[in-house]
C-alpha cells in the first residue's frame, strides 16, 4: 500500500520540477564572441564608410564599491565631499540596477550587459569561469592588461583575462577594515607604474558595514571618505598619467543598493539605485554634472566598449549613454549607435528568429539616411539631421531590447497549467490512496504523468499541441481527476473522518486538531506575501502553541486516567457551585501524581526556554530583519574568546547527550569528529583554541570529521556493537547526523544544535499523547522552526554559501550544492531523524507506517499545490520575482528533502519483519 | 520592549487568570478538573472555564495582524493581542451567559418533568 502512495508522491515531485523549469526558463545565452573584423564588415556595409572602433581612453579605472548606493554619493551632506567636487565636473548618473541585487550577478552585469534570469542566482552559487562575450575577453583579445584587485567572485569569473590579479576573500563579514586595505595597499605600486589599460578595484568594506550595521550605523561615514581618499588620490595619478594624446578615465560605481536594514538582493528603490560616475581628466566641453534621468546599470557595457574602442559584447541588452560620447563629435556617435544597433539585432535574430523582421525595415531607413548624412561634406552635415537619425537609432534600440526582454517574463501558460493539473492530480490521488487507493487510477496517472513529462521536456513548449499523444494523457489525466471526484463523493468524508480520528486517539484530541489546524493555516498565510516574508513568525508561533497544548493534553489525560469518574462529572447532577474533589481518591495518588505533572511542566519549560533561545538567535524574515540578535553580539571581535567558549560547551553538551546512546567507540569516534570541527573552526580564525596556526582554511580537520561521521555510520553494522537493545540504527544515524550538522554550521550557530539535542533528548524521554503520525507533524513543525532560527528566511540572500566550501579545496558542482543543501536544510533533517528514533520506540505497525508516510506527503504536498496554484494566477505580480519565486524554490527543495527522508519509511515498511 | 510584554502578561492574567484564582484558589487538582471536558460545575466554574479560554484564544489569534506589512501604527506588539484578548474575554462572558441559560432551563425543564 504504501508503495501506491510513495508512486503519487513521486510523480508529485517529478510534476514540480516540471513546473519550476516552465516558471523560470533557463536563458539562452548567444554563445559567439563578437571580433573588430566582423563588427566593421557589418556596419561597413550597412553604412558605407562610417568611422571604424576608435579608442577614445588611453587608461581607465573602474571603482567598484559594494554596496554603494546612490545617495550615498548624491545627497547634499555626503561624506564623499571630493568625490562630489569632481562629479560636478565631469559626468554622473544614477543607475538602476536588475534584480537579483546580489554582487555575483552585479558583476556578470556589468561586463556582459546581459539582464540575468532568476536562474542565473541558483546555477551561479559555485561562480565558474564565464565562458561568454565580455569586456574583459574583448580586452585580452585585443591585448590591452587588465589588472584586477579586490572581491575574489572576479576572479573566478574572469581569471583568464587578468594581466596580475590579487583577490581578497569576503570570509568574515566582520571584517570590514582589511578586505580595503588589501586593495588599496596596491594603488601606489600600480599607479606609478602605470602599466595597465583597465584598473579594477572592487572594495568589499561598505557591504560588509551594512550587513553588520546598517546604512545608518556611524561605520559608513567614515569609510565613505575613505573611499572618497582613494577616489581622489586615483583621480590625481591619473591626470599626471596622462600622456600619448589621449586622456583617462575613472568610472565610480556601485554593483547594488543597501536597503535600509542594510541587506540587498531584493529591488526596493534603495537596493537597485547606484551611482554611475565617469570623471575624465580631460574637461568636458559641455557641462554635465549629475544628470537627473534614471538609466540602467547594464548601459554602462556598450558606452565602455565604445570608448575603449572595442567591440560590444554579444550579450549585451544595454543602451548607449548619449551624455558619455556626446564628447567625441556627431560621426563618432552615430558609428557608436549604428554599432550597438547592430550587435542588439544580431542578438534579438538569435534569440527569436524572425523577430527581428519588423524592426529591420525602419532600421535599414535609418541606415540609408544615415549613409545619406556621411556622403555630405562636414560643412554641409546639419546637426538637426544627425539628431534625427539618432533619434531612429534609438528607437530602433529601443524595440529590440522590448522584444527581448518581453520574452524574458513571459510564461508559457498551457504548460504551467497542465503542470498545476498534475500537481492537484497527484496531491488529490494521494489523499485517497490511503486506504484503498483504485489501482487502475494510478497506473494511468503514472503512465499519463510520464508522457506529459516527456513531451514537455522535450519540446520546451506545448503550444502547438502536437500530435494526438498529448491530448490523450491531459484527456486521461482529466479522467483521472474526474474518477477521483467521483470517488471522493463516496470516500472523502470517510476518509477525512478517519485520518481525523486516528490522529484523535490517545486523548491527543486536541494537539491532533491543532496539528491539522495549524497546517491548514499555514497554508492559507503563504497567499499572503508579507506572511512569507515572516514565515519563520508563524513556524515559531505554531510550534510553541502546540508545546503548550501538548502539555495541556498530557496533564489532562493523566487527569482522566486517574479519575476515571471525572468523565461522569458533569454539571447536570450538580446544583452546588463549589465542589471538591473526592478526598479520598485524591489522597492516595496526590504524591506521584503531582510529581509527574511537575515533570511534564518542567519538561515544557525546557522545551520553551530552548526555542525562545533559538528564535532570538538569529534575526531573520524582512520587517526586524535589522534588531540586533543574539548571533550580532557573539561574532563581534572582542567577543571571540567567549563564542569560543560557548562553542566548546555546546559540543560537549552535544556530547554527553548523545553519549547515552552510543558504545564507547562511538562516543569517542563522535567526540573525535566534533573535536575535528572546533579544531577546523579554530585553524580559520573564527574561534580561539590554543597552540594551533591560523589562516588556512581548515580542510584536514573538516575532513577528518567527515571521516569520524563515516565511521560512526559504519561501526552499527560491525559485530558487537549492538550492546544496548533499545537503541536503534536510527539513533546513531542521528548522532552521525549531528556531528555532520555542527560541521556544516557557521561556529556561532553550533549552539543551536546544542539547543536543538537538549529539546530532543527532553521530547525522546517523554511520552507522546499523540498518534505517530500526528507525532509526524509535530516533529516536522519543530524542524521548520529550526530551519528559520538557524537564519534561513525565503530570500535567496540568506543561503549560507560558505557551508558548501566545507572541507573543499575548490569548486566542485556536486559535493558543494549537496553540503549546501544538507547546510540549509539541516534543522528539517535533523528532527526528522529525530522522529524516526522516536518512531522506533512506539513500535508501530504497518499501518502506522503507512499512515505516518501518508501524513508527511499530504503535509508536505498540501501548500505546494496551493501555493503553485497561487503563483500561476499572480504571475506578474511585482514580487514575483522577490518573493514568490524564492519560496517556489524553497519549497521545491523542502519537498525534495521530506521525499527523501520518508524514503526510509517505506523501507521501514517493507524490510519490517516480526 | 519588556515592559509592554509586562504589561500584556498582566492583562491576560488578569483577564484569563485571576478571575479562576479568586474561585477556585490554589489547589492544582480543582484547576485541572474545571479546565478538562465537561469538568466544569455549572456557575462560576463554568463562566470561568468559558471566558479563560476564549481570552487566551483571542491573545492568540490576535497576534496574527502583527506580520503583515500594512505599516500600521497597531501593529505593534503587543496592541492587537491585547485587543484579541479583550475582544475573546468580552465573547467568552457573553458566551457563558448564554450558556447559563440555556443549561439552566434545560436543567429546570428536567426537573419539572
Amino acid at each position: 500500500m504504501a508503495a501506491w502512495s510513495f508512486w503519487i508522491f513521486t510523480t508529485a515531485v517529478i510534476w514540480f520540477a516540471i513546473f519550476l523549469t516552465y516558471f523560470m526558463p533557463v536563458k539562452k545565452e548567444f554563445i559567439g564572441i563578437s571580433t573588430p573584423e566582423t563588427v566593421l564588415e557589418q556596419s561597413g556595409s550597412l553604412v558605407p564608410g562610417v568611422s571604424p572602433l576608435k579608442r577614445h581612453y588611453n587608461k581607465t579605472v573602474l571603482v567598484l564599491i559594494d554596496a554603494l548606493r546612490a545617495d550615498f554619493l548624491f545627497s547634499p551632506d555626503t561624506p564623499m565631499s571630493m568625490t562630489k567636487k569632481l562629479v560636478s565636473q565631469n559626468l554622473a548618473l544614477v543607475a538602476k540596477a536588475h534584480t537579483p541585487t546580489v554582487t555575483l550577478p552585479r558583476i556578470k552585469a556589468l561586463m556582459t550587459g546581459s539582464v540575468p534570469g532568476f536562474v542565473d542566482v541558483i546555477l551561479n552559487f559555485g561562480s565558474t569561469k564565464y565562458e561568454g562575450d565580455n569586456i574583459l575577453a574583448q580586452m585580452s583579445r585585443a591585448g590591452r592588461r587588465v589588472v584586477f584587485f579586490g572581491d575574489d567572485t572576479w576572479i573566478k569569473l574572469f581569471s583568464d583575462h587578468f594581466t596580475r590579479y590579487e583577490g581578497t576573500t569576503s570570509f568574515f563579514v566582520t571584517d570590514y577594515t582589511e578586505v580595503d586595505n588589501n586593495v588599496t595597499r596596491h594603488l601606489p605600486l600600480e599607479l606609478s607604474a602605470g602599466d595597465f589599460d583597465l584598473l579594477i578595484l572592487h572594495y568589499l568594506g561598505l557591504d560588509h558595514i551594512g550587513h553588520l550595521a546598517g546604512p545608518n550605523s556611524p561605520l559608513v561615514p567614515p569609510k565613505l571618505r575613505e573611499m572618497d581618499e582613494v577616489i581622489d588620490t586615483v583621480y590625481r595619478s591619473l591626470t599626471k598619467l596622462q600622456g600619448e594624446g589621449l586622456p583617462n578615465l575613472l568610472i565610480v560605481c556601485g554593483d547594488h543598493g543597501m536597503s535600509d536594514q542594510g541587506s540587498h538582493g531584493g529591488a526596493s528603490y534603495s537596493e537597485t539605485r547606484v551611482p554611475l560616475a565617469f570623471l575624465s581628466t580631460q574637461h568636458r566641453s559641455s557641462t554635465g554634472g549629475v544628470v537627473e534621468s534614471e538609466v540602467d546599470q547594464i548601459d554602462l557595457v556598450p558606452t565602455l566598449s565604445e570608448l575603449l574602442g572595442l567591440p560590444i559584447p554579444s550579450n549585451n541588452l544595454g543602451h548607449l549613454l548619449m551624455d558619455m560620447v556626446q564628447e567625441q563629435g556627431a560621426e563618432e556617435q552615430l558609428a557608436s549607435l549604428l554599432r550597438n544597433t547592430i550587435q542588439l539585432l544580431n542578438l534579438l535574430r538569435e534569440d527569436q528568429p524572425g523577430a527581428d523582421s519588423e524592426v529591420r525595415g525602419f532600421f535599414h531607413s535609418t541606415c540609408e539616411l544615415h549613409s545619406k548624412w556621411l556622403s555630405l561634406t562636414p560643412q554641409e552635415r546639419s546637426s538637426a539631421m544627425a539628431h534625427q537619425i539618432q533619434i531612429k537609432y534609438n528607437e530602433v534600440i529601443t524595440m529590440a531590447t522590448s522584444t527581448i526582454t518581453k520574452k524574458l517574463t513571459t510564461y508559457d501558460l498551457p504548460a504551467l497549467i497542465t503542470c498545476v493539473i498534475g500537481l492537484w492530480t497527484a496531491a488529490i490521488l494521494l489523499l485517497l490512496s490511503q486506504q484503498s487507493p483504485v489501482r487502475w487510477v494510478v497506473m494511468v496517472h503514472v503512465i499519463s504523468t510520464l508522457y506529459l513529462v516527456g513531451h514537455l521536456t522535450q519540446f520546451q513548449s506545448v503550444w502547438p499541441f502536437s500530435g494526438s499523444g498529448y491530448l490523450i494523457s491531459v484527456a486521461s489525466l482529466m479522467l483521472v481527476l474526474s474518477t477521483i471526484a467521483l470517488q471522493a463523493k463516496k470516500t472523502m468524508k470517510d476518509q477525512v473522518l478517519e485520518w481525523m480520528r486516528s490522529s484523535f486517539y490517545g486523548g491527543g484530541s486536541l494537539c491532533g486538531g491543532f496539528l491539522i489546524a495549524g497546517t491548514l493555516l499555514h497554508t492559507v498565510s503563504l497567499l499572503s506575501s508579507s506572511y512569507v516574508e515572516e514565515e519563520h513568525q508563524t513556524w515559531y508561533f505554531l510550534s510553541t502553541t502546540i508545546h503548550i497544548l501538548h502539555l495541556m493534553s498530557v496533564i489532562l489525560t493523566m487527569n482522566t486516567n486517574q479519575h476515571p469518574c471525572n468523565a461522569s462529572f458533569n454539571s447536570s447532577t450538580s446544583n452546588h457551585f463549589l465542589r471538591s474533589c473526592p478526598k479520598s481518591d485524591v489522597e492516595s495518588d496526590q504524591g506521584s501524581h503531582s510529581d509527574k505533572i511537575r515533570q511534564e511542566v518542567l519538561n515544557t519549560a525546557v522545551l520553551l526556554l530552548a526555542a525562545r533561545l533559538m528564535r532570538s538567535w538569529n534575526q531573520t524574515g524582512n520587517k526586524w530583519l535589522h534588531l540586533p540578535d543574539i548571533v550580532d553580539w557573539l561574532i563581534l571581535a572582542d567577543n571571540r574568546i567567549l563564542l569560543s567558549v560557548l562553542v566548546a560547551v555546546s559540543l560537549l553538551l552535544i556530547l554527553v547527550l548523545q553519549s547515552r546512546r552510543l558504545t564507547w567507540v562511538q562516543t569517542i569516534l563522535s567526540a573525535t569528529g566534533l573535536f575535528c570541527v572546533f579544531w577546523s573552526r579554530a585553524s580559520t580564525g573564527a574561534l580561539f583554541l590554543p597552540f594551533v596556526p591560523q589562516m588556512d582554511r581548515g580542510i584536514l580537520p573538516a575532513r577528518l570529521s567527515f571521516l569520524c561521521v563515516f565511521l560512526v555510520l559504519v561501526s552499527q553494522f560491525l559485530p558487537g556493537q549492538t550492546s544496548r537493545p533499545s537503541v536503534g540504527h536510527m539513533d546513531i544515524c542521528l548522532s552521525a547526523w549531528t556531528v555532520l550538522h555542527v560541521l556544516l554550521m557557521r561556529p556561532h550557530n553550533t549552539v543551536l544544535v546544542a539547543f536543538m539535542t537538549v529539546q530532543q533528548s527532553v521530547l525522546c524521554g517523554c511520552k507522546l499523547v499523540l498518534s505517530p503520525s500526528a507525532a509526524a507533524v509535530f516533529y516536522v513543525w519543530m524542524g521548520r522552526a529550526a530551519f528559520f532560527s538557524q537564519g534561513n528566511s525565503n530570500s535567496i540572500a540568506t543561503v549560507d554559501v560558505g557551508a558548501g566550501y566545507v572541507g573543499q579545496e575548490d569548486y566542485n558542482a556536486f559535493p558543494v550544492a549537496f553540503l549546501l543543501g544538507l547546510a540549509t536544510y539541516a534543522g528539517p533533517i535533523y528532527w526528522f531523524m529525530a522522529f524516526l528514533a522516536k518512531l522506533n520506540t512506539l513500535n508501530p505497525s504497518h499501518r502506522d507506517l503507512h499512515q505516518v508516510y501518508f501524513t508527511v506527503a499530504v503535509t508536505c504536498l498540501l501548500s505546494m499545490v496551493v501555493y503553485a496554484a497561487f503563483v500561476v494566477t499572480e504571475r506578474y505580480h511585482l514580487f514575483v520575482w522577490t518573493v514568490f519565486l524564492p519560496k517556489l524554490l524553497y519549497l521545491g527543495m523542502d519537498l525534495v528533502i521530506y521525499y527523501l527522508l520518508s524514503v526510509i519509511l517505506v523501507l521501514k515498511y517493507y524490510l519490517w519483519c516480526e | 520592549n519588556i515592559s509592554q510584554t509586562f504589561h500584556f502578561g498582566a492583562l491576560l492574567a488578569s483577564t484569563a487568570v485571576f478571575p479562576g484564582l479568586c474561585i477556585l484558589g490554589l489547589n492544582v487538582s480543582n484547576w485541572i478538573r474545571v479546565f478538562s471536558q465537561n469538568g466544569a460545575d455549572l456557575g462560576p466554574e463554568s463562566v470561568i472555564q468559558i471566558s479563560a479560554v476564549s481570552s487566551i484564544v483571542g491573545a492568540w489569534v490576535g497576534a496574527f495582524p502583527i506580520p503583515l506589512d500594512w505599516d500600521r501604527d497597531w501593529q505593534e506588539w503587543p496592541i492587537t493581542c491585547m485587543v484579541g484578548n479583550l475582544l475573546g474575554y468580552m465573547t467568552g462572558l457573553v458566551i457563558s451567559a448564554i450558556h447559563l441559560c440555556v443549561r439552566y432551563n434545560q436543567l429546570r425543564k428536567h426537573k419539572v418533568t
